[in-house]
């Protein structure tokens, strides 16, 4: 899988989920209040209809009241009943405010209200013809209001009824609609942990698979780079034994032929003469080549002791060792502002002499030759070159230039081992820089290398 | 090798051509009979220390011994250490005479007590000058103590 889509998914289902919980959480809240509000609901359900027994109550209370005294004629119920009348009013006013809420509950209730003012109207008016006028059980007029404050009472007792019939179905609408509140928040709850969860999961597992490629990727790097180590052991070993075991065969046959020349030189002819000592001046090159092999071989196993370099002693000292090697006194150098370097002495030593030698050894047949050495702040790089109007090379082989035993000229016009530039770059490269040539045939050419202003961290 | 004749430089090599031309190069400053010639560390160790076929030899300490590094059986470095060691033997100066430059080399042999550390030279006339250098200095003009 592309690795930006991996990411992007796994940020997607971190972010998705995350929403997720959160409209849960959201979701949570707002039902418990919603659930809150209907329990409230449910109670004031309950408190209506304990006021409506009370409300119903009090009127029975009153009625019954009025029975004992038309009975008894004892005006101790009369004190019962003006009790119950009383408290009628603040009872049914409760009741009122109570039902508030409902429409049709407030039209019953009033025209419940209306039938108990009017019974109690009637128990009034019956007591008071009783007390007023000591009628008899048998007067018509008197029957006739008992038998409608009977029927008065009858009323109220449907109306009760038909308060309590509604309070109930809104209750069972009420607790029906928690109920399914609830049973739906359970799913909301329920469905939207596992999506989330689903989601977590498969961040998790796009994690984890980011996690263990990182892993893999580390080992891997670990192998190659203990492979590369075992590489440079064993090819320091390898010059190790170079320097001894082709040493010794070459010394044998140099040193065989200067004696065979010595002690049979008066029995050879010229030609004979010729012979070894081409046998000889190849076998010294051999020796040469394994040398500076050898210092090449070195120049990438010495670990790098950065320091301050004064790059103007440091070349002037170089030159001077480079000029007396080379008899090329007529060469003219020019200095041009060199700034001071933070690298290995003893390498940039060496990559010095293998420059400046390059720059006399291929200036030296013109007649004016000539050096130049300039340094410059690029970002933060330090950057040195070294122009000389030498024979320069073609640029068409610039890719061989930096190569191992790679030359662009033969050893009968210029002597070499190809080794020198070779040297350089390895040594830059290890400084973390980098090296370059142009030229231009004929006319001379520059080398530059650029060294990093800091002090490198690794070897 | 004559018994009687006092050997003043003893010459482990392993290699016969650069035996040849080491003899070659110390006969031209007049040394000649007073070489002797060991093939390993092992016969160097057996010649210095008087045993195995070295055994009924006359004692007497060489002037100088010149030790190759690289030999089969008893390599240079332990031949130096075993002579630097013994009480009897760490007088005798030690020139190692090898074709390796490498600086562990050098350090090592140094910290063993060598007298000193020559690497040949692959030309023979620079190998010829150096090695006759070495013989004239250690072997004629060099004075070490005699009682042994």
């Amino acid at each position: 899988m592309n690795p930006v889509i991996k990411q992007l998914l796994t940020a997607l289902g971190m972010m998705a989920a995350m929403t997720l919980l959160a409209g849960i959480a959201y979701l949570s809240y707002t039902r418990t209040e919603h659930f809150v509000t209907s329990s409230r609901w449910v109670d004031h359900t309950y408190t209506v209809l304990i006021q409506l027994d009370k409300v119903t109550a009090d009127i029975k209370e009153a009625e019954s009241s009025e029975r004992g005294y038309l009975l008894t004629n004892d005006l101790h119920f009369l004190r019962l009943y003006e009790q119950a009348t009383e408290k009628l009013p603040s009872d049914m006013k409760k009741l009122q405010m109570l039902t508030a809420d409902n429409p049709l509950q407030q039209h019953q209730v009033t025209a419940f209200n209306a039938s108990v003012q009017d019974k109690m109207d009637s128990i009034h008016a019956i007591i008071n013809m009783k007390r007023d006028n000591q009628r008899l059980a048998t007067d018509p007029v008197f029957l006739d209001m008992l038998d409608k404050g009977k029927q008065l009472m009858q009323e109220i007792r449907v109306q009760a009824a038909s308060i309590l019939n509604t309070e109930q179905t809104l209750l069972r609408q009420r607790l029906k609609a928690m109920e399914d509140e609830a049973t739906s928040t359970r799913q909301w709850i329920l469905i939207g942990n596992l999506i989330a969860a689903c989601m977590l999961l498969l961040s998790f597992w796009l994690l984890i698979k980011e996690i263990r490629s990182r892993a893999r990727a580390q080992r891997h790097a670990e192998a190659t780079a203990s492979q590369l180590e075992i590489t440079n052991r064993e090819l320091e070993s390898f010059s190790y034994s170079v320097s001894h075991d082709l040493r010794a065969p070459l010394r044998a046959i140099d040193g065989y032929s200067r004696m065979f020349e010595e002690d049979y030189s008066d029995k050879l002819d010229a030609e004979g003469l010729r012979l070894l000592s081409v046998v000889r001046s190849n076998s010294r090159r051999m020796g040469q080549l394994i040398d500076d092999l050898l210092q090449f071989a070195r120049s990438g196993r010495k670990p790098i002791e950065a320091e301050p370099i004064n790059m103007q002693t440091l070349i002037n000292e170089v030159w001077q060792e480079v000029v007396a090697d080379q008899m090329a006194h007529n060469t003219e150098l020019e200095l041009q502002s060199l700034l001071t370097v933070h690298a290995d002495h003893a390498l940039i030593r060496q990559v010095l002499i293998n420059l400046l030698s390059n720059a006399v050894k291929y200036s030296k047949t013109k007649p004016h030759p000539r050096v130049t050495i300039r340094s410059s702040h690029h970002r933060d790089m330090v950057v040195y070159e070294i122009e000389d109007n030498g024979v320069g090379f073609d640029m068409r082989y610039y890719n061989k230039l930096f190569g191992v035993f790679q030359r662009l000229h033969s050893a009968d016009e210029f002597p070499g081992t190809g080794v020198g530039l070779a040297i350089v770059q390895r040594i830059i490269v290890r400084h973390g820089g980098q090296v370059w040539g142009k030229s231009t045939l004929g006319e001379g050419s520059i080398f530059g290398f650029s060294l990093p202003w800091k002090e490198p961290h690794h070897g | 090798m004559d018994d009687m004749q006092q050997v003043q430089i003893l010459l482990v090599e392993d290699s016969e051509t650069d035996a040849e031309m080491t003899r070659r190069a110390l006969k031209k400053i007049g040394l000649t009979n007073e070489i002797l010639w060991l093939k390993d560390g092992q016969e160097a160790l057996d010649y210095v220390f008087r045993q195995g076929a070295f055994e009924h030899r006359a004692k007497h300490s060489p002037k100088l011994i010149l030790l190759d590094l690289k030999m089969p059986r008893v390599d240079g470095i332990e031949v130096l250490q075993q002579i630097k060691k013994s009480e009897e033997t760490r007088m005798i100066p030690v020139v190692m005479l090898t074709s390796s430059a490498e600086e562990r080399d050098v350090v090592k042999s140094y910290e063993l007590g060598v007298n000193s550390y020559l690497v040949k030279p692959v030309e023979f006339e620079q190998f010829v000058e150096e090695v006759s250098k070495v013989g004239c200095y250690w072997a004629i003009l060099n004075k070490i103590p005699q009682y042994q």
